[in-house]
């Protein structure tokens, strides 16, 4: 048998769980926080502009239980643990992890390794302000979009000093031409 | 080795540090390219250094069509040109992008092709002769000086 059967693996849900936690992020992390991971798979569904997963618009912008469910249940199986306010994967996990790598497209695979590392070692600030910026449709009912609006150009500025968004994007969000945004940030 | 400029590089270099005629001496060696999108990119604005006559003898301009692959990571935005850049330089590894913004060059990195930004052409002119240490001093003043965003970290290179 492998892991991935005995594990039920074969979830869309629970591939992207294993295997988000599987890779490193800017800073050589692997470990997620459950706000981070949900934001990780939305923005790689993004990328590859596929709906797998059911996420809906919550206070903190687009956010689904069907990936909370599975994250709970990979936990209660032992494949995922966690640390502090982290998941990272067990041994168990990362065998799993490697056996998923296998099976998936190389072209997937590249964008969750590019959002895990958009992402995972931003503030949560900066990272509700770019999901909100990318999918204006998730600010519906956000509780935090107001607060964070009011700190757009500090937001914008500092998603673009870390490499996060280009410049063309960052003046698209904040409205001004791309010279008059790289003189503020000069 | 070939070299693939993205727009904001080809300003630096030609505007704001002018050394057109550095980078004329260095093309006799080396084949610089611009996409044709960079080439409207440079064109369009009512910048006052533009410099339509010298752009066109230092740089050939090619017509690049676009590595799908790359449009998730601009948001689907084809009008980047960052896009054409990097397309570019996949389908001919023999060639390297010039770009420096942190966010394209992390796509570089991504899709691994070889990269550098406006202050390794300034070395590379410095290595081959074509620029003096005086001058690249003055250069990097007017790139301090500039709307050009570069950190202090890269600009202390430039010596």
């Amino acid at each position: 048998m492998s892991v991935i059967t005995d594990y039920g693996l074969d979830s869309p849900s629970r591939t992207y769980l294993v295997l988000a936690l599987s890779v490193e992020d800017n800073n050589r992390r692997k470990s997620s926080d459950i706000l981070h991971i949900q934001k990780i798979v939305r923005y790689f569904e993004f990328l590859r502009q596929k709906k797998e997963i059911d996420f809906s618009n919550f206070w903190l912008g687009q956010v689904s239980y069907e990936l909370k469910e599975n994250l709970e249940t990979l936990v209660e199986s032992g494949l995922i643990e966690k640390v502090g306010n982290k998941f990272e994967l067990t041994n168990e996990g990362r065998k799993a992890a490697e056996e998923l790598k296998g099976r998936q497209d190389p072209e997937d695979l590249r964008k969750l390794a590019f959002s895990k590392t958009q992402l995972n070692d931003l503030s949560s600030d900066e990272l509700t302000f770019f999901m909100y910026k990318l999918l204006p449709e998730s600010q519906v009912n956000s509780t935090e979009v107001k607060r964070l609006f009011k700190k757009s150009r500090e937001l914008t500025g500092s998603l673009f000093k870390k490499g996060r968004i280009s410049a063309a994007m960052a003046a698209k969000w904040l409205g001004v031409t791309e010279s008059e945004f790289l003189a503020s940030v000069a | 080795m070939n070299f693939i400029f993205d727009t904001s590089a080809t300003v630096a270099l030609i505007e704001t540090c002018r050394l057109e005629t550095s980078l004329l001496e260095f093309s006799e060696n080396h084949r610089l390219f611009v996409s044709q999108q960079v080439k409207e990119e440079y064109l369009a604005g009512e910048r006052a250094e533009r410099n339509i006559l010298v752009f066109e003898r230092v740089f050939e301009s090619l017509v690049v069509s676009l590595d799908q692959r790359l449009l998730p990571y601009f948001h689907f935005d084809e009008s980047c040109g960052e896009i054409s850049v990097i397309s570019h330089a996949i389908r001919n590894p023999d060639c390297c992008c010039v770009i420096d913004e942190e966010y394209a060059r992390r796509i570089c990195e991504l899709f691994d092709v070889a990269l550098t930004g406006t202050v390794g052409i300034l070395l590379k002119l410095r290595d081959a002769g074509l620029v003096s240490r005086r001058e690249l001093r003055t250069v990097r003043k007017r790139l301090q000086n500039s709307r050009f965003f570069l950190s202090k970290r890269l600009l202390k290179q430039i010596r």
